[in-house]
């Protein structure tokens, strides 16, 4: 703790090596994070590159009364991922407007590993998959989904809907070897 | 849910999958985003020298405010000295002399010059001193050659005017016990003088008011003897009586204490004080009247060397360019300044002869860049070539302290033509970042303001040198113009960077 205090501190000087210290120590994770929401690397890079300039930007206001470091990292990131999403808004809009209470209960992850968990995701088209990962991995509720992505709560139904019954192919494909 | 969990609240060193790309160039790419807008503090440091240099420059606008401070409070006490001066001049001689005039009486006092001969040797254009009349005309006046005229057509004046002493410096009269006897036998013997005996004169006034009335004799004599025709002593003009001669000395008697001949006919111990206040006169503008008040003569201005044909005021310029107009009214900050053109410089001009004029400003300036590229860099991240991200450093817009020598030549009283030098201390710039990924375009823009203090400030010459030729049409105390603009030396330290750029300026003068 006290070598991570002391390179947030040089980080706050603006000082390259503290900062590249926290960056290496932090980018399997936030590596990780962001391939959730994309599968091109160049765009894991960019949204991780992005969330990180915020992060050395704003280091200063960071209070670790509110919380650990990490996490605030991890979310300045994982908000850098959205504002791509945003920003790349689908030429088609889909809305489902089925009751989908019963069938999001359901998780079709279950407790599967990261590596199968990111080859399911590559099943997925970019929004569906980014709606899927805010859901089942992220935690996020339908109308967090709806107002971070900027897209109608039917739209989100219509996405999850989508995911399990990709990912039901691909996990069953997965259970069958 | 419960398995949902474990995907959240994840840990820094916790277990992930190899990152598809490598920390190191990842890395890479963060050093560079980082160096462009947020530079280290140590490599940000300012050179030793460049404190020193902004100081220089921030000192060329005060001390044209400066100057122009001391001018207007040197011009403000030139006219209240004048003015006072002007005022002072008119309590002390006006009420005697309108008084005076009113009556008829004649100045016996000796105080104030009312001799009728003393006046008759200038012509009587001289002596009304009509307007349009200066100084020197005046001055020009040889009153010897007038006596030396009377001289040679006047025989009968050949004694007394040889007891009149006139010195080469003017018409000084020096004392003469000849000519007091002579003058004392004259007024004990004219009707009418007993009052001027009674009135207590010095003897130079005695000797004064002697000589006048000897002169005055001399010129009946010479027109009863010689012609109908009366000629005036400087034989400039012809009267037929010599009534009508004092007649038009008494109606310009208003400006004859203003005559600087008259200063020199006077007793040897003249009153020094009115001495000095006739003096001062001296540059007061002889355009006056005989109704004019003397409060109210035009002052000549009292020009002095330093500040004669000064000029200062205001101006405004706006850059015109071709390129990057999206960016006109963002400023060197980042930020929206759309009322930066309307931030003033100042000027100051001094005119030269033959219609020319000398001009130095200095004002907040900023220039564009054309997105003349500074620099660029390209990284790797996979093998792929697909893979090559190429990040490039444009120059939007300098901004900075800027100063000027101009040279402007009237063409027609409107008209002029300009040509001028200016030097721009570069203290701001506005650059562009863009990231392109190869194949796949555009993926990051962004506009970057930078202090000459910032590391990419390296990339920047500390100044630059430009000049202009320009054309100006004047509106009053307002001119309107053009120019354009062509960079001497690079903006840019490594770059060939010389964007010319069109201006039109409006220039305000003040004084």
């Amino acid at each position: 703790m006290e070598q991570l205090q002391e390179t947030i501190e040089g980080c706050k000087r603006n000082d390259r090596k503290s900062q590249k210290d926290l960056y290496y120590q932090f980018y399997p994770a936030l590596f990780n994070l962001c391939k959730k929401f994309f599968a091109d690397d160049h765009d894991i890079q960019t949204a991780l590159n992005n969330g990180m300039m915020k992060v050395f930007k704003n280091i200063s206001q960071f209070d670790s009364s509110k919380g650990s470091f990490f996490n605030w990292t991890y979310t300045v990131v994982r908000n850098s991922c959205l504002t791509i999403l945003r920003d790349r808004k689908p030429d088609t809009t889909v809305e489902f407007t089925e009751n989908l209470v019963e069938e999001t209960l359901y998780d079709p992850f279950g407790s599967s590993g990261w590596t199968d968990i990111f080859i399911s995701l590559d099943k997925l088209p970019p929004v569906t998959r980014a709606v899927c990962c805010l859901f089942y991995l992220e935690d996020f509720s339908i109308k967090e989904i709806e107002q971070e992505m900027g897209i109608k709560s039917g739209t989100v139904k219509w996405h999850l809907n989508e995911s399990r019954k990709r990912l039901k192919d691909v996990l069953a494909k997965n259970n069958d070897r | 849910m419960k398995d949902k969990k474990k995907h959240i609240n994840q840990k820094p060193d916790g277990k992930y999958p190899e990152p598809g790309v490598p920390a190191d160039g990842a890395w890479a790419d963060m050093k560079a985003m980082l160096d462009l807008q947020m530079p280290e503090t140590e490599q940000a440091a300012p050179e030793g020298t460049k404190p020193s240099v902004l100081k220089l420059w921030m000192a060329i606008p005060l001390i044209i405010i400066g100057i122009m401070l001391c001018f207007l409070y040197f011009n403000k006490n030139e006219k209240a000295n004048l003015s006072r001066e002007t005022k002072e001049t008119s309590k002390q001689t006006r009420p005697s002399l309108i008084d005076k005039r009113e009556s008829g009486k004649t100045d016996l006092s000796g105080k104030y010059p009312s001799n009728r001969s003393a006046l008759s040797h200038l012509p009587n254009s001289e002596s009304s001193m009509g307007s349009g009349k200066n100084v020197d005309s005046i001055l020009s006046i040889n009153p010897e050659k007038f006596i030396g005229s009377k001289k040679t057509s006047m025989s009968s004046r050949a004694e007394n005017v040889s007891n009149i002493e006139i010195s080469k410096n003017g018409y000084e009269l020096k004392r003469n016990s000849k000519l007091k006897k002579n003058f004392k036998e004259r007024i004990t013997s004219s009707p009418g003088r007993a009052q001027r005996n009674e009135n207590p004169l010095s003897e130079n006034h005695d000797n004064l008011q002697a000589g006048i009335q000897n002169y005055n004799s001399e010129k009946k004599s010479f027109s009863s003897g010689s012609t109908n025709r009366k000629l005036s002593p400087a034989g400039f003009s012809t009267l037929s009586d010599n009534n009508i001669t004092v007649q038009k000395i008494e109606a310009s008697r208003s400006a004859i204490f203003l005559s600087p001949n008259y200063l020199h006919i006077r007793p040897v111990h003249w009153n020094n004080n009115l001495n000095a206040t006739f003096i001062k006169l001296k540059i007061i503008d002889f355009g006056l009247n005989k109704t004019t008040s003397p409060s109210n003569f035009p002052v000549a201005r009292k020009e002095n060397s330093l500040f004669r044909n000064f000029h200062f005021g205001m101006h405004w310029s706006a850059l015109v360019t071709g390129k990057e107009n999206d960016h006109y009214f963002t400023g060197a900050n980042g930020k929206q300044q759309v009322y930066f053109p309307f931030i003033p410089g100042l000027w100051i001009s001094k005119s030269l002869k033959n219609n020319g004029e000398i001009l130095i400003k200095a004002s907040i300036n900023q220039y564009f860049g054309n997105n003349n590229r500074l620099d660029s860099s390209s990284i790797q991240l996979q093998d792929s070539a697909r893979n090559r991200i190429n990040t490039s450093l444009n120059l939007i817009k300098v901004s900075g302290i800027n100063a000027g020598l101009q040279y402007n030549q009237h063409l027609t009283k409107r008209w002029s033509l300009g040509l001028g030098a200016n030097v721009q201390y570069q203290q701001r710039a506005l650059l562009q970042s863009t990231t392109i990924r190869t194949g796949s375009g555009v993926i990051a823009d962004s506009l970057i303001g930078i202090k000459g203090t910032a590391n990419q400030f390296k990339y920047l010459n500390p100044y630059f040198i430009s000049v202009y030729p320009g054309l100006g049409y004047s509106l009053g105390d307002l001119k309107i113009g053009a120019a354009a603009i062509f960079p001497l030396t690079n903006m840019a330290r490594d770059k060939k960077s010389k964007p010319v750029s069109g201006q039109i300026f409006l220039r305000w003068k003040i004084k």
